[in-house]
């Protein structure tokens, strides 16, 4: 848990933001990872300036609407620290989930922050570029980032033109076959 | 359930998923359940959850898969938008003129830039330019996207560089220019690209359906269909298929009308594409497939069988029409010039696979179905 007197700096550098409905979106550029931060949460990490301890935090995150009890400050931190998004060593929480909504209690609802990052379990991951490499696309370093689907079985990156690539095993191209075959 | 039943009821999800404000897509939750991973498979997560946010399928589990890609995709975008940027700026700097084609161009016409995926950056350079904008891309530091780079238009369109950059609009990405496509040339180039795969994406035809209801007062459709007649049919032919499909406007329109018209094997193709979730042209190479098929005959066959159910690509290579006769004299010229680049391949293989019985099995297995 972090100390009442410390003043959290939110990560301002490689990161992509993008507000959407009820959500903030956070791209980390540098770890590759997407997080979604619910209301309560962006409110929090909007607020940390690095001037501001736990007490100020509450009071300016509260200012966005809904007033946040000190235990959903703490929660955030350690739930944004841990998503990296805050300057500096992560603090292990002891804070979990649980405890912080039965300390809410009926609030816990509106006022519980939650930081997900984006995972999707199905193949909608697999065919983002953010994730994986599709056929014929570069620069890959291992065949574990091509696409599943990327060569009708399992890829390999090698070396072709000018750069790395994802591409079906095979024995030999023949030379006039287009790098790019279609569109 | 047949795969035409499995695209039908993507299309009837997909219907109208462009336009703003919410729809209700009369499906049942089997049926959503049953498409959610082809629709994920092919980059229409974030699509399939504007369709279905403020409905009951938005608070099950697939639905929130589908808003989990939504998300993925809104970031993609605003990732995708900072790499152009950085293309471009390049590209700029050496001098070199380029038209950006899909991608980018075409999700600015979405509700959400986020409700479309992102892949690679197309971009046609002046015929003979590519060098320097390979070079201008390849200098450190190294770039983090891939960048499909056309030397001149020919591969994609009939017209020259020089008139399309003509009739070319520029757009505005932050503080860069973007030059891309007319109105016109974009919805010939993405309905002729759609075909060209057999329009296995669901969201390539989405895209033409944004093209043809977000197109321009005083949209020319004779500069569209472009100076070859049978492209032109192809062009029409697509976006009938739109208005079939996916519930199109396409009053004002040369397809006005044509849904009737439009032949079933088209329909029913493109239905099947769907239900398998990938294309013909998105697969390994022929040489490649039977070099990992060489083993076992069977999945060469399946591979091969499936390589020949591409009646639209076939058309499309041969050049023939859109109309009701039967599709298997393209299929068959089709498959011969595939069967060429195959020889080339074996030509150009290595020697291992001469002493293994199978492998000329499975290679003539292929040779008969390509």
């Amino acid at each position: 848990m972090r100390r009442e007197n410390e003043q959290p700096r939110a990560r301002t550098g490689d990161l992509v933001v993008k507000e959407v409905a009820e959500e903030l979106l956070v791209y980390d550029l540098a770890r590759q990872k997407a997080h979604s931060l619910n209301r309560v949460a962006a409110a929090v990490w909007r607020a940390c300036d690095g001037t501001r301890g736990v007490a100020a935090l509450r009071v300016a995150a509260s200012e966005s609407g809904q007033a946040l009890p000190t235990e959903a400050v703490q929660y955030a931190l350690q739930a944004l620290g841990r998503a990296r998004l805050l300057e500096g060593p992560i603090e292990e929480g002891r804070l979990t989930r649980r405890e912080v909504m039965a300390r809410l209690g009926t609030a816990a609802a509106v006022a519980l922050p939650l930081v997900t990052t984006i995972v999707t379990p199905t193949p909608a991951a697999a065919q983002s570029p953010l994730t994986c490499i599709p056929f014929n696309q570069g620069p890959c370093t291992s065949a574990a980032q091509c696409c599943p689907d990327a060569c009708a079985g399992p890829c390999v990156c090698v070396f072709s033109k000018d750069k790395f690539r994802c591409v079906a095993p095979t024995l030999g191209l023949p030379p006039d076959r287009p790098e790019f075959p279609e569109l | 359930m047949t795969p035409e039943w499995t695209g039908g009821v993507i299309a009837r999800l997909l219907a109208g998923a462009w336009r703003p404000g919410n729809l209700h897509p009369e499906l049942e939750a089997e049926e959503f359940e049953r498409i959610a991973p082809l629709l994920h498979q092919t980059g229409t997560g974030a699509l399939a959850w504007w369709c279905v946010r403020g409905t009951a399928f938005a608070d099950t589990e697939t639905g929130e898969g589908f808003h989990q890609a939504y998300r993925l995709h809104t970031l993609e975008a605003e990732v995708h938008a900072l790499r152009l940027a950085e293309v471009l700026c390049r590209l700029d700097a050496a001098g070199i003129d380029a038209l950006l084609i899909k991608g980018w161009a075409l999700s600015r016409r979405y509700p959400e830039v986020g409700l479309r995926p992102y892949s690679d950056v197309d971009l046609i350079v002046r015929p003979g330019e590519a060098g320097a904008a390979r070079a201008a891309l390849a200098a450190p530091p190294e770039l983090e996207c891939a960048v499909d780079l056309h030397d001149g238009p020919s591969r994609v369109d009939a017209l020259g560089f020089d008139q399309l950059a003509e009739r070319a609009e520029v757009a505005q990405l932050g503080t860069h220019a973007v030059r891309i496509l007319g109105p016109e040339d974009h919805l010939r180039l993405v309905a002729l690209h759609a075909l060209r795969h057999g329009v296995f994406r669901p969201i390539w035809l989405v895209d033409l359906a944004v093209c043809v209801e977000g197109r321009p007062p005083g949209f020319d459709w004779e500069r569209c269909l472009g100076p070859i007649r049978r492209q032109g049919e192809w062009v029409i032919g697509a976006v009938a298929l739109a208005e079939c499909l996916l519930g199109v406007r396409a009053e004002g329109t040369p397809a006005a009308g044509r849904p009737g018209a439009l032949p079933g094997w088209l329909i029913r193709a493109v239905l099947r594409n769907w239900a398998r979730g990938t294309g013909t042209s998105h697969l390994a190479p022929v040489f490649d497939a039977l070099v990992a098929h060489r083993r076992h005959p069977r999945l060469a066959w399946a591979e091969a069988r499936r390589r020949w159910d591409r009646p639209i690509e076939a058309t499309l290579d041969v050049g023939g029409p859109f109309n009701a006769l039967p599709r298997w004299p393209f299929q068959v010229i089709a498959a011969a010039r595939r069967t060429r680049e195959l020889l080339i391949a074996l030509r150009h293989a290595t020697a291992p696979r001469r002493h293994n019985p199978r492998a000329g099995l499975t290679a003539l297995v292929g040779l008969a179905c390509l």
